[in-house]
């Protein structure tokens, strides 16, 4: 019964002029205007060439055995380590001008870092978070027997999976050993680009009301609500008949944004399927939320104000206008917006190919669609009735 | 006669304004029953409570001898409903129209192709089939309408106000189609507030005002009403009698 009705609505959405230009041409204006705008304040994240840091190993250190593997990955990420069996690390980096030191323990490491310089500190601490984290995925093996042949870390984190840490450990050294992986502090530098090419174009999916405005507006304009009700439509039927035409075009005009922006300005958006996948909760997560607004509301204007404002805050916490890494809004604060968890998941997956925050994107975009497609649904019966 | 459509003390109020006020009407299959009233009288109201778009206070409403709210599953494929509003989409295409509105009605494939194409028929739209309704002059929207609430060949059309805002020759078209139907067997409810129009066509009248039946018979019986020589009146003088000439400004 709802499919003609879908079917109707997809072409009135994608008839609507507003609609391309808002979800297509507006997320790649504004990302080339932040982009440009943001491009000097990002570069000043990013390291400049490679760099030296020292590092010690203890008698009987796990690390031992993969300290060729670390060098040679280490020289793909620009960071050459030199050895120094003697001394104190902060007078070690003052006499050689290097940029890090570790000291490599039985299981575990310390890192010293510099004030001049942070972001070498940061990628140095990245580096060995995410090697430790691969051992602890139990590719330790893989990327030793690749590491003797010269791959990258990347090409060597593609290898077989399946072994865990204490397989991988006994497989290196015989004994059980256990690392205690940190989380990075902070994620490898993104240039300008990539973050304001991924974040407007979710920004813009938060704003799917608009895309079905027209039909709405009409919809209580011209009586076409009065017709569904006497042909016997539920308001799940009606509701559905909206949500999904508004899921489907916004996130084909953003699949469409995303691919543009990938060839012509050479955004990098990572990983693919989960990057989709995030985008596509989200913008059925956006559509729920604004067509329960407009449930309650029963007004077009006042809907889009509120929701736009609504999101206009997400956003701002969010990541959207200024980048989250570096702002200094604090993190509680920024994860009270749903916004948030897709732009760190999708900038994440652009630049390490992975995140943690997928699926806590994932979940919140899932729980916002069910609460708001229920209320929206109880606010149509409500109104009915009334 | 069979009686299609009956409605048992039906009530509706808004607050404590009552604007339907224990209405019991009889419609009988194959006439065609115009339904006039001033601004305010309670007309519409009444069509929404008949279509179950307004739930009543008090009251029901019972369509082909069993309760409409409680049947609706089966009886709203038998229901036709126009409204007064164009309620179509401009940005659709003229059969998009008639295939989205038709289909709601649960028809669907081949019957739903020929639905479309026996509607547009019938409304005269065939050959502009492929345009846009936004094209389209106000008659053209106007038979459209109709086009959208009949593919599903209800038993019962209701007209709200079909000819509002067009031209004399789509009026004519529009009420020898009301009529055309009519003979195919087809009741018809009828509302307009151009009384020639529903002398023309309607078997019977009914008159509301302030939510309540004032009077009910052919034109004739009305006429009389009012006046031993029915030929002496119109059937607007006849309405202005029984509803008074005040403005109702509601």
């Amino acid at each position: 019964m709802i499919r003609y009705l879908i079917k109707n609505n997809v072409k009135l959405m994608f008839r609507s002029p507003a609609n391309l230009f808002l979800y297509i041409i507006c997320p790649l204006v504004v990302l080339s205007v932040l982009a440009n705008a943001f491009s000097s304040l990002m570069e000043s994240y990013q390291k400049k060439g490679p760099f030296q840091v020292g590092y010690r190993m203890s008698a009987e250190s796990f690390f031992e055995s993969g300290m060729d593997m670390l060098r040679n990955v280490g020289k793909d990420a620009d960071v050459l380590f030199e050895a120094y069996q003697e001394g104190d690390p902060k007078e070690l980096m003052d006499q050689h001008d290097l940029k890090g030191f570790v000291d490599f323990q039985k299981d575990s490491y310390v890192i010293w870092t510099r004030e001049d310089a942070r972001v070498e500190g940061q990628t140095l601490e990245y580096l060995l978070n995410a090697f430790v984290e691969e051992v602890n995925r139990g590719k330790l093996r893989v990327m030793s027997a690749m590491a003797a042949q010269g791959a990258g870390m990347a090409e060597a984190a593609q290898g077989a999976q399946g072994a865990g840490m204490a397989e991988a450990a006994q497989g290196a050294q015989g004994d059980e050993v256990v690392l205690k992986v940190e989380r990075p502090k902070f994620m490898p530098a993104i240039d300008s680009t990539d973050y304001y090419g991924i974040v407007e174009v979710v920004y813009f999916g938060w704003c799917a009301l608009i895309c079905a405005a027209g039909i709405l507006g009409n919809e209580k304009k011209y009586g076409i609500r009065k017709k569904y009700q006497v042909a016997g439509m539920s308001q799940l039927q009606v509701y559905l008949g909206r949500l999904i035409p508004m899921f489907f075009v916004v996130l084909t005009c953003e699949a469409i944004a995303a691919v543009i922006s990938a060839t012509l300005l050479e955004v990098h958006w990572g990983n693919l399927w989960q990057s989709a996948a995030v985008m596509a909760m989200m913008v059925l997560a956006a559509s729920a939320f604004e067509l329960m607004i407009y449930a309650l509301t029963d007004s077009m204007v006042l809907s889009i104000i509120i929701s736009f404002a609504i999101v206009w805050v997400w956003g701002f916490f969010g990541g959207t206008f200024e980048t989250y890494m570096f702002s200094t809004i604090s993190r509680q604060i920024k994860m009270l917006s749903p916004i948030y968890y897709g732009n760190r998941a999708l900038t994440e997956l652009s630049c390490m190919g992975h995140s943690d925050y997928v699926g806590s994107s994932l979940l919140i975009s899932g729980i916002m669609t069910v609460i708001s497609s229920g209320l929206a649904v109880l606010f149509g019966m409500a109104r009915k009735r009334g | 006669m069979e009686v299609i459509l009956r409605t048992k003390d039906l009530t509706k109020k808004y607050d404590n304004r009552v604007v339907v006020d224990n209405l019991n009407l009889e419609i009988r299959k194959g006439e065609v029953f115009g339904l006039l009233g001033p601004n305010g009288a309670g007309k519409s109201t009444t069509m929404n409570m008949i279509c179950d778009i307004v739930k009543p206070t008090l009251g029901s409403v019972e369509f082909m001898g069993k309760d409409f709210r409680k049947n609706r599953k089966e009886l709203v494929k038998k229901l036709g409903y126009i409204p007064q509003d164009l309620a179509i989409h401009g940005n659709l295409k003229a059969w998009e129209n008639v295939e989205l509105f038709t289909s709601l009605y649960g028809i669907k494939g081949e019957e739903l192709k020929a639905a479309i194409e026996e509607s547009l028929e019938y409304v005269g739209l065939s050959e502009r089939r492929g345009d846009y309704a936004k094209s389209f002059s106000g008659g053209m929207k106007r038979r459209l309408n109709i086009a959208c609430a009949i593919g599903h060949h209800p038993e019962l059309l209701i007209f709200d106000e079909p000819t509002v805002g067009i031209d004399p020759q789509s009026r004519n078209f529009i009420l020898s189609k009301i009529k055309e139907s009519n003979q195919n067997g087809a009741t018809i409810i009828y509302t307009s507030h151009y009384m020639e129009e529903v002398e023309a066509i309607c078997t019977r009248i009914a008159i509301m005002d302030n939510g309540k039946i004032i009077a009910c018979g052919t034109s004739q019986e009305l006429k009389r009403l009012v006046t031993k020589n029915e030929e002496d009146v119109s059937l607007e003088e006849v309405f202005l009698t029984l509803t008074g000439k005040k403005l109702r400004d509601y």
